[in-house]
């Protein structure tokens, strides 16, 4: 049994895992990880429950378990086995026991937890004319404990404005570089709005189709996105985008991840009727956007004003590029730049 | 004087007796309607609202009078706060128990209620509950028709059997 061998760093702040996590465990894996020592519990990014399998608790890149008697342990063969009965029975407390309500959640193969945390499924997957139409005998939870990265995006949003106007951005980033967070800090900003810059508080609308930006847990955002901002939540990109634009009157929309051509019209629209549009997109750098047919098409458009690359290549969060579409050239001053301190903490957790 | 009073008494005993008897045959088709009628509701809340169950339980009995609200309330209490429906079902059953006027019978019909509940989708639950509704309803008639014949006989019983008794020791 290893006990402070692991050479973690350590962060401050609310041990969100032990107050929201584990009192949605069953019995005996609460009281297991309840005695899990802050140093751990308060930097950890996923647990995983797997059925016949020992817990596993990640930070960055390192694993450790916690053994039958509640030590931590660097063996994760040594850990706990996770019975089929605790995932079950987990999955019941984490929805109240009403699994009928979270339908379109388990065809998805997600739910999110009050504090916006995520939790992955797996299991027997039942399938009706060739769609997913439910999951039966859950045998596997991911539980990723969401941590809210504030401030992050100070350094960006000067670059997205001008004449106190937000310009229709989008942000190109490969997966884990910080693409939602950065989306989400944005929100927040805009929401509360930037004196120093002159810009108002603003009427921000959110699509939030896989409800990683805002965390809604019935209905209401766990995460903070600012006090004029309104959610739709698990709704479908285009649908929510004319939905918002009807409404609420929105002056920004913003969406996570596009990637469907049925997208493309719906922004269109709301650019269209004066409305500012963040939006996201998988990829490593705008040549490999305009690689994506339908993004190709949008960006010829000229819908977006700002292109903000992200990378990893000095740590999750690493803007490459902030590209004014109209002028074709770098807005960055510098080759590269970090967001914020705590996405510094958090590539460090990563042992980036 | 002192002979009369405890005559008297008996007959008086036995009356209560017989009136407790009846009035528990009485309320159990009352208390297995009002329990239908909240399943039913709650099936409702389920196949059509798709209501988170903690709040399902509690739109259910609505107007529904107690201990049947009650068992509702506290079965909707213990799942909000974490626990698995099944045994906040099962806990609450054993709780209220001396609340009803059940049988052993009408308690089988509903410690089955509790058994997975909330576990499946909406069509699977909409099943169990309908299914649920008319073993009560099943229940509720011959409930019924229990306490007309022998909550009567009950009600009469007593002060026969006590007025009977008294005559003998007079």
């Amino acid at each position: 049994m290893i006990k402070k061998a692991v050479n973690w760093p350590a962060v401050n702040g609310n041990d969100r895992f032990c107050c929201e996590i584990v009192p949605l465990l069953a019995q005996p894996a609460a009281s297991l990880l309840r005695n899990l020592p802050s140093e751990y519990s308060t930097i950890l990014e996923e647990l995983r429950l797997r059925s016949g399998s020992p817990i596993l608790l990640r930070s960055g890149q390192k694993e450790i378990s916690v053994s039958p008697d509640g030590q931590v342990t660097l063996d994760t063969s040594k850990g706990f086995s996770v019975t089929p009965e605790i995932v079950r029975t987990s999955l019941e407390i984490m929805t109240r026991s009403s699994i009928y309500a979270w339908e379109e959640e388990l065809r998805n193969g997600f739910l999110t937890l009050p504090g916006g945390h995520r939790v992955g499924l797996a299991g027997r997957v039942v399938v009706e004319a060739g769609k997913v139409k439910t999951m039966r005998y859950v045998s596997s939870l991911n539980v990723r404990i969401s941590r809210e990265v504030k401030d992050v995006a100070q350094k960006v949003v000067p670059y997205l404005i001008t004449n106190r106007t937000l310009q229709s951005t989008l942000i190109i980033s490969p997966p884990q570089a910080g693409k939602t967070t950065l989306l989400r800090d944005i929100v927040r900003l805009l929401s509360n709005g930037i004196p120093e810059l002159g810009l108002p508080g603003q009427n921000v609308g959110v699509v939030d189709e896989r409800s990683e930006l805002a965390g809604c847990w019935e209905g209401i955002p766990q995460n903070d996105l600012g006090p004029r901002t309104d959610v739709l939540d698990c709704c479908p990109k285009s649908q929510g985008m004319i939905m918002l634009l009807r409404a609420m009157a929105p002056q920004v929309i913003v969406t996570d991840e596009l990637g469907k051509p049925e997208d493309i019209s719906a922004l269109e629209e709301a650019v269209n009727g004066g409305v500012s549009v963040i939006t996201t997109v998988h990829g490593q750098d705008e040549e490999d956007a305009m690689r994506k047919p339908f993004l190709k098409q949008l960006l010829q458009t000229g819908v977006f004003r700002r292109i903000v690359v992200l990378s990893r290549s000095l740590g999750v969060g690493t803007v490459e590029r902030i590209i004014d579409t109209a002028q074709g050239k770098n807005l960055l001053p510098v080759s590269r730049m970090k967001l914020g301190s705590n996405i510094e903490i958090s590539a460090s957790r990563r042992g980036n | 004087m002192l002979r009369m009073a405890a005559l008297l008494s008996i007959v008086l005993c036995s009356s209560a007796f017989g009136m407790i008897v009846a009035k528990r045959y009485s309320l159990r088709p009352k208390q297995l309607r009002d329990f239908h009628q909240a399943v039913a509701a709650l099936e409702t809340e389920i196949s059509y609202g798709a209501t988170p169950l903690p709040q399902a339980l509690r739109i259910a009995v609505a107007g529904v009078d107690q201990p049947v609200s009650g068992f509702f309330l506290q079965v909707a209490e213990k799942v909000f706060k974490g626990k698995p429906a099944g045994l906040a079902w099962e806990r609450t059953c054993e709780e209220l128990a001396m609340a009803f006027c059940f049988t052993s019978g009408d308690w089988k019909i509903i410690n089955s209620i509790g058994v997975g509940l909330g576990t499946t989708d909406r069509i699977e639950e909409k099943k169990k509950l309908k299914l649920s509704c008319s073993r009560l309803l099943a229940q509720e008639e011959d409930a019924t028709e229990k306490s007309l014949k022998i909550g009567r006989v009950w009600r009469y019983m007593g002060f026969l059997a006590g007025s009977a008794l008294a005559l003998v020791i007079w």
